[in-house]
């Protein structure tokens, strides 16, 4: 018996050993300030780690990390790299990029898990976590920044917080409804106005032997992509504050505004606007769908024409031209969330902080910003970049951003837990079942349960 | 002991017989068309029932030149050889050890063990993140081996444990009497003696290993150390168009050495199971 | 003969790395994960302790109970189904036939696919154009083709046969390993006594395939209740929850949902329904064991 109480000492004590020394680890590690989840302080955001030395200056080729996700090998996106690498080159001979980049979403935890540990990217892309990571202490500020003041309106979410300027963001993206001009022209049809006129367009088309619309859904972004184009103008045809109204209760996500929104996708359900396949086919396949001309819509982003016209070249599809329109309410209003795509941050424990800091003017500035925009079809996070697109679709885009209200997206209001809760109830509406409202509840349960994870968009 | 006699065959049994290759070939299926459409041309791949008439070996080339398929593959070898090496060394010593001492203390080790084996992969997921970030194996194929010994220890250590107490005491009387150390004694006379559970410790789990997606997926990000399964995952996502041809390729090659392996030690396998489920 | 005091510190020894590596992998990060499950975590900021309140959300969350339930019915369906399937198949394979071999290759074949590679080939075949609804569409049976994996009532049973393709090889190769472990004598003791083969299954090969028996229950139970690639891959909970289960929820609470926390109190919760099951199985089916 003794022996057996000794025996089990040593392991607490052994374990009670790991446990200090894992702590102790996490803190000691790294001579900067920058916190690690595990130690949970947050340090100043804006210091800069004194320690960290510069060695750009002196002339010794260095390597400057770049993280991505997005940058894969399309036309746009090879020509965005060789532009960035030439300026930079310039002005650094003795530099070199190296592109950390991770083709898919694992790319977000990846990076959260090299931030924790410090071997984070010196210089690296993010989305949707710009508040979090400046709250933990892993950015650098950029309030000083030359393009820091030029930055716009809608891109604010994704580059300020608490005031302070964090993060650079390239393209503010416009989600809406591309359409086929030939399909619409053979059938004589025109943009629709209003809810009812598209109701009634796609009937038509229906009548015509062709899919009104293309859905992808097994990837579950595009359902969320199209829920929020639905929602946005009706929630903020309601109110103009609808997302803030959200986190602050006045509006619930059961309410009226929602309800209507899964109504509407019921009622497309019902009348077969939606290809059989509708959720067993991802976005690329949905793409496909829409380039071959079997379906006649596509609720994207503004990537699509250009997706199109790659598709049209790959699978010797008949290329036809394409067209943009949102999706109004009954009364015919609509409102388009103008979202920061991505945000461009600088590692607080980069050892390049000059590089870092040029590297990202050079990735914003118009000669580099212009021609991956036009590329991209987005439209220029900052001031005094400007993109002719080459297709008119990108072009009508512009107009309805312009002609239209824009407002922050409601979603980043809610948590992401009620946010899915909602997305998975359009699934389920699509695959066939009626809607039930207390699915709804389900997420307004959720949005009141997890609202501590909300970081509010800057005002 | 005889084994059991088989029956004599009869004209049910010729029927039975029938029907099981009939179900037989439908569970093969599904690899058949693996293989064949990854050597189906684009243009004939969606055609569900068309039988390919030539080899096209574009998707192979298009996975090649995408993905580093040679490196996937050593790597998966690696860690899987790896996390098997270090688990037969540790969980042999221990289930030895376990098996031939009956006091309390080895029986609270055991069952210390086997509670561990509740434990899913996912409550663990992030804290051993953070402790492979403090120990700096983030990363690491060395972090994969350590994690898939330590996943494997309770039951190889159990599977050791029993297959002990079949070994005969006077074997170890008879190696002290002539003066052999008991490390040496435990080295050269009882771990080859144990090589039926070893055995079936291997085939259990070099399946498991070599077919995981989940923990490459968590804690390695270097693409030069990427396993095969994440990389079959990552190919899917990347496109932006899809192209199932490649992905079927790649699947094909990681599926490949599996059933090279079977082919070869079937008989061994299931004896090794025999073994293992008996004992255990 | 060596003092038993040395014999126990050599014992000791040869546990110490084993034990070591376990500890450390194992129990240390959960101790951890059991800290984290009584706060609100979004894995990047501090975490904020909150008592009980994941443990009492997880009841009234439909999503984890969707998890739960659909993670229940795998594992009866693999007790009461697949089980005296796998035994049925094993029983086949044991007797002569020509194509012996052939056939237990055949149907331990797919046990050495991965899940990935399998959900790969499936969701080829199961889409909407794929071959199965190709084959049905051909033999006059239309009206039953349909998306296997977009449609909420078809999902998830379809998930639960696509493992049947796995799990019954498996399972089977460890029957028949049992089955071939009984002596023949027995039977013909027994045929001489006049037992019919009702009565040798009953009282022979049921009480000395025990052991086969406990290991056999033991991987589906811990298999169903921790499937997880499958579902993942293949339709990633959906469409809408249907086919959700607990260890997808779990993962996706993390991962997607960033409320690190929360899922921690699920996977704790799992992990208790998984040691009581398993211990009550363990100790029935082990009480039923006959040596011989």
């Amino acid at each position: 018996m003794k022996r057996t109480l000794s025996l089990t000492a040593v392991l607490l004590v052994f374990a009670v050993m790991l446990a200090a020394c894992g702590g102790s680890g996490s803190s000691g590690n790294g001579e900067t300030q920058s916190a690690s989840a595990e130690s949970g302080t947050s340090t100043n955001a804006g210091s800069t780690g004194e320690k960290n030395e510069e060695t750009a200056a002196s002339g010794e080729p260095f390597v400057i990390r770049l993280g991505s996700w997005f940058i894969d090998d399309r036309q746009h996106m090879t020509d965005f790299k060789a532009n960035v690498e030439k300026a930079f080159k310039e002005k650094y001979p003795n530099g070199t990029i190296q592109w950390d980049i991770l083709l898919s979403a694992t790319y977000m935890d990846k990076l959260k898990a090299e931030l924790a540990s410090e071997t984070a990217p010196d210089v690296f892309f993010h989305q949707n976590t710009l508040g979090q990571y400046a709250e933990a202490g892993y950015l650098m500020d950029l309030s000083g920044e030359p393009w820091a003041g030029k930055l716009r309106p809608g891109s604010k979410i994704a580059t300020h917080y608490k005031g302070k300027v964090y993060g650079a963001s390239m393209a503010l993206n416009a989600v809406g409804v591309w359409y086929n001009k030939k399909i619409f022209s053979d059938l004589g049809l025109s943009v629709p106005k209003t809810w009812a006129e598209f109701i009634d367009m796609a009937e038509k088309i229906k009548a015509g032997g062709i899919t009104p619309i293309a859905l992808g859904f097994k990837d579950l972004w595009t359902a969320n992509l199209f829920l929020e184009l639905v929602v946005q103008s009706i929630g903020y045809e309601s109110s103009p504050t609808y997302g803030k109204d959200l986190y602050d209760g006045t509006k619930k996500l059961n309410g009226e505004e929602m309800q209507s929104a899964m109504r509407k996708f019921e009622d497309m359900t019902k009348r077969e606007f939606f290809n059989k396949t509708a959720l067993s086919l991802d976005w690329p396949q949905s793409a496909e769908l829409f380039s071959s001309g079997k379906a006649a819509m596509i609720v994207q982003g503004p990537w699509m024409p250009g997706v199109a016209a790659d598709n049209f070249a790959k699978y010797g599809f008949e290329a036809f031209e394409v067209g943009y329109m949102p999706i109004p309410t009954e009364s015919g209003y609509y409102n388009l969330n103008i979202s920061a795509g991505e945000s461009l941050s600088i590692n607080v424990n980069t050892k390049h902080q000059q590089a870092a800091k040029d590297l990202v003017s050079i990735i914003v500035s118009p000669e580099v910003l212009g021609p991956f925009s036009e590329g991209n079809g987005s439209i220029p996070a900052l001031d005094g970049v400007e993109a002719t697109y080459p297709t008119p679709a990108l072009n009508e885009m512009l107009a309805a951003v312009n002609n239209g209200q824009t407002s922050p997206g409601y979603s980043s209001f809610i948590p992401v837990s009620a946010a899915t809760v909602t997305q998975e109830t359009v699934t389920k509406i699509v695959s066939g079942v009626n809607f039930n409202p207390n699915d709804l509840k389900e997420a307004q349960n959720k949005l009141e349960k997890d609202k501590g994870t909300v970081i509010l968009p800057p005002e | 002991m005889r084994r059991i006699a088989a029956r004599p065959d009869n004209r049910a049994g010729l029927l039975t017989e029938l029907a099981m290759i009939v179900v037989a070939l439908l569970f093969l299926y599904p690899v058949f068309y693996l293989f064949a459409a990854s050597f189906k041309k684009p243009e004939d791949f969606y055609n569900p029932l068309k039988l390919p008439d030539s080899f096209y070996w574009g998707h192979y080339a298009k996975a090649f030149d995408k993905v580093d398929v040679w490196a996937g593959f050593l790597n998966t070898a690696f860690i899987s050889c790896g996390a098997l090496a270090l688990t037969i060394g540790l969980t042999s010593m221990a289930g030895y050890a376990i098996g031939r001492r009956p006091q309390k203390t080895f029986q609270f080790i055991l069952y210390f063990l086997l509670s561990g084996m509740v434990i899913p992969i996912q409550t663990n997921m992030i804290p051993l993140f953070q402790l492979g970030v403090d120990v700096h194996l983030i990363d690491t194929r060395t972090f994969l081996v350590l994690l898939y010994t330590a996943g494997t220890i309770p039951f190889a250590t159990f599977l050791y444990a029993g297959f002990t107490k079949t070994i005969p005491r006077e074997l170890e009387e008879a190696a002290d009497i002539d003066g052999c150390g008991r490390f040496r004694t435990f080295w050269s006379i009882i771990f080859p003696l144990l090589l039926p559970a070893t055995g079936t410790v291997i085939i259990i789990n070099i399946l498991s290993y070599w077919n995981d997606l989940f923990t490459p997926l968590l804690y390695l990000k270097d693409p030069d150390k990427m396993t095969l399964m994440p990389q079959i995952l990552q190919f899917k996502a990347n496109n932006q168009s899809v192209d199932y041809g490649p992905i079927f390729a790649l699947s094909a090659m990681a599926t490949l050495p599996l059933i090279v392996l079977f082919v070869f030690t079937q008989k061994y396998m299931i004896k090794g199971m025999v073994v293992g489920s008996m004992k255990g | 003969m060596k003092s038993s005091a040395k014999n126990y510190g050599f014992g000791l020894l040869l546990v110490l790395p084993a034990m070591a590596v376990f500890t450390l992998f194992i129990y240390y990060p959960f101790i951890q994960s059991l800290y984290y499950s009584f706060t609100e975590w979004d894995s990047i900021r501090d975490p904020k302790f909150i008592g009980f309140d994941n443990y009492i959300y997880f009841f009234q969350d439909s999503k984890m109970m969707q998890g739960a339930k659909n993670t229940i019915w795998m594992t009866l369906f693999g007790l009461l189904i697949q089980n005296p399937l796998a035994l049925l198949l094993a029983v086949l394979l044991n007797r002569s036939f020509r194509t012996k071999a052939f056939l237990r290759t055949a149907f331990y074949l797919p046990v050495i696919v991965s899940l990935v590679v399998a959900s790969v080939v499936w969701n080829s075949i199961l889409q909407f154009d794929g071959v199965l609804n190709y084959i049905l569409t051909h033999i006059g049976q239309e009206q039953a083709a349909r998306d296997w994996l977009g449609n909420i009532r078809t999902v998830f049973p379809v998930i639960v046969l696509l493992t049947q393709w796995q799990a019954l090889g498996y399972c089977a190769v460890i029957y028949l390993a049992g089955l071939q472990s009984i002596p023949a004598d027995l039977y013909e003791a027994s045929t001489i006594d006049g037992a019919g083969p009702f009565m040798k299954f009953r009282y022979i090969t049921f009480p000395l395939l025990m052991p086969a028996v406990t290991v056999v229950v033991f991987i589906t139970i811990v298999g169903g209740l921790r499937l997880f690639d499958l579902p993942y891959v293949l339709t990633n909970g959906g469409p809408g929850t249907a086919s959700y289960t607990l260890t997808l929820a779990i993962y996706n609470a993390a991962f997607k949902e960033f409320t690190y926390g929360y899922a921690t109190a699920a996977g704790v919760v799992l992990m208790i329904i998984i040691m009581i099951v398993t211990f009550a199985q363990l100790r029935l089916t082990r009480s039923r064991e006959v040596e011989l």
